[in-house]
């Protein structure tokens, strides 16, 4: 892995911005890319999958053993969280976040944003046009585009109605984009659509969600949320969730976006090479470790231990649930850039990568994004 | 095509989802049976302290409002604002 130089296109405000990638400002600079090869590509695909792999065991165990207390579960919503794994609900996508080492030879996973994640269009379509412009006989490991119009497709005769709603927090553009880009997959896949703001959901009489269409309510059957289940579980109508609604992801998401989720990895497969060990409440006798709390958000609430010293720490509102302890891996640095390694899954199959870094040791909503290319 | 269908999500979120609103720029009053209506996005609704809440009220037709003793109804009884809250600050639900 190599970071590269680049001198960013011509004109490249209009050119992000018409393919929808409105958040570009101080996010997407279009001054370095990262340069791999293919047998690095192909470490990082299969690393992807063999996690993912050991993500779907943990689900097992988690049903099998009764273990949603310790992922912070309420109990009302297990019996939902099971049913929509044991009956495999719609799932589009996730990222996985790796530390990845400058030869590729150390792959770990840093955490699972299985729920909500985003950095979607950048990675799939943004980078994509980037690499036609700055050199189309270089390739990219990048099929989240296709993979995810088709997978939306075979997602289809499981929507009932054939309607498919999507929500996202009002005021949010990189979420509204997000969630805008999925929509016009759905539309693409003969999809009938409708967004709705989170807050504008309704509940009717009859404990339905439903949302406003030509002045009138409708029940809403299916529904993509780009909004994390541990707020929708403590709002007050996370109650009326409910199996009469598909919801896209699915509960059983809210397992593998928890951190708890590192523990649980580590404990059943302890030799895996693709994972750092991690404990819930205790660093458990490592010396160089990140804090990171059970249910934080965007690097938020987090303790970077370097060999008994602070090396950083962030500010913010969670931990209530404790804090989860995992050992500490430098990120690699390209003069002070260090790189993380988003790995896209759509409907359980790797996908891509789109990769951002920041001069700081802990990755937050400043990362910037950065394309990539392998030869 | 992804920028039309931007658009049209756009136009799917209007200013009607807030709770209470004043309405659209334009917009007309009636008082119908001593009951004052504004008129938005093709309906009628109850004002209330000068605003009106699309959220709350299903939207009424000239007929309805016409017809002697009508009562604008709740939006079958629909409550929203229930999922929303924790995100503040233009913080966003995505990561």
């Amino acid at each position: 892995m190599k970071r590269i130089d680049i001198v960013p296109r011509k004109d490249l405000d209009r050119k992000l911005e018409e393919v929808g990638f409105l958040y570009h400002k101080n996010y997407y600079t279009e001054t370095a890319a990262y340069e791999f090869t293919a047998g690095e590509v192909d470490k990082i695909d299969i690393a992807t999958a063999q996690l993912f792999d050991m993500c779907c065991k943990v689900m097992n165990e988690v049903i099998e053993k009764k273990l949603f207390k310790e992922f912070f579960i309420p109990d009302r919503y297990v019996e939902l969280i099971k049913t929509s794994w044991l009956e495999d609900f719609c799932s589009f996508y996730g990222r996985m976040d790796l530390y990845v080492n400058e030869d590729c030879s150390e792959i770990k996973l840093l955490e699972f944003n299985a729920d909500t994640p985003t950095s979607l269009l950048e990675a799939s379509v943004v980078q994509w046009y980037w690499l036609q412009e700055f050199n189309a006989h270089y390739d990219q490991f990048n099929s989240i585009h296709e993979k995810l119009l088709a997978h939306i497709g075979v997602c289809k005769p499981y929507l009932p109605g054939n309607k498919l709603w999507f929500t996202s927090v009002a005021g949010s553009l990189e979420d509204f984009m997000t969630v805008s880009y999925i929509k016009d997959l759905a539309d693409q896949n003969g999809i009938q659509t409708q967004f709705i703001d989170i807050n504008a959901i309704g509940l009717n009489s009859e404990g339905r969600f439903c949302g406003l269409v030509n002045n009138k309510y409708e029940v809403i059957e299916n529904i993509f949320k780009l909004y994390p289940y541990e707020w929708m579980f403590h709002e007050k109508f996370g109650n009326a969730l409910d199996a009469r609604t598909t919801w896209i992801e699915p509960l059983y998401k809210s397992i593998w976006s928890n951190k708890m989720l590192l523990v649980m990895l580590y404990k059943m497969f302890p030799n895996s090479p693709y994972l750092l060990p991690a404990y819930y409440g205790a660093a458990n006798g490592l010396s160089s470790f990140v804090k990171k709390p059970v249910l934080g958000r965007e690097g938020s609430n987090v303790q970077i231990i370097s060999n008994g010293s602070i090396l950083q720490e962030t500010g913010g509102e969670y931990g209530e649930e404790g804090y989860v302890y995992q050992e500490y891996r430098e990120l690699p640095s390209f003069n002070g850039n260090r790189p993380v390694v988003g790995s896209w899954l759509i409907g359980g199959e790797t996908a891509g990568m789109g990769i951002k870094e920041t001069t700081s040791h802990i990755h937050d909503n400043m990362s910037t994004f950065c394309p990539h290319y392998f030869k | 095509m992804f920028l039309a269908s931007i658009a049209a999500c756009k136009d799917t979120t209007p200013e009607g989802q807030d709770d209470w609103i004043s309405g659209d720029t334009g917009s007309h009053d009636t008082v119908v049976g001593g009951n004052s209506y504004r008129y938005y996005h093709s309906y009628w609704y109850p004002i209330y302290n000068n605003m009106i809440s699309p959220s709350t009220y299903a939207g009424s037709t000239d007929n309805d409002i016409a017809r002697p003793g009508y009562t604008p109804a709740h939006g079958g009884g629909v409550e929203t604002g229930g999922f929303g809250s924790s995100a503040h600050g233009g913080e966003g639900g995505g990561e």
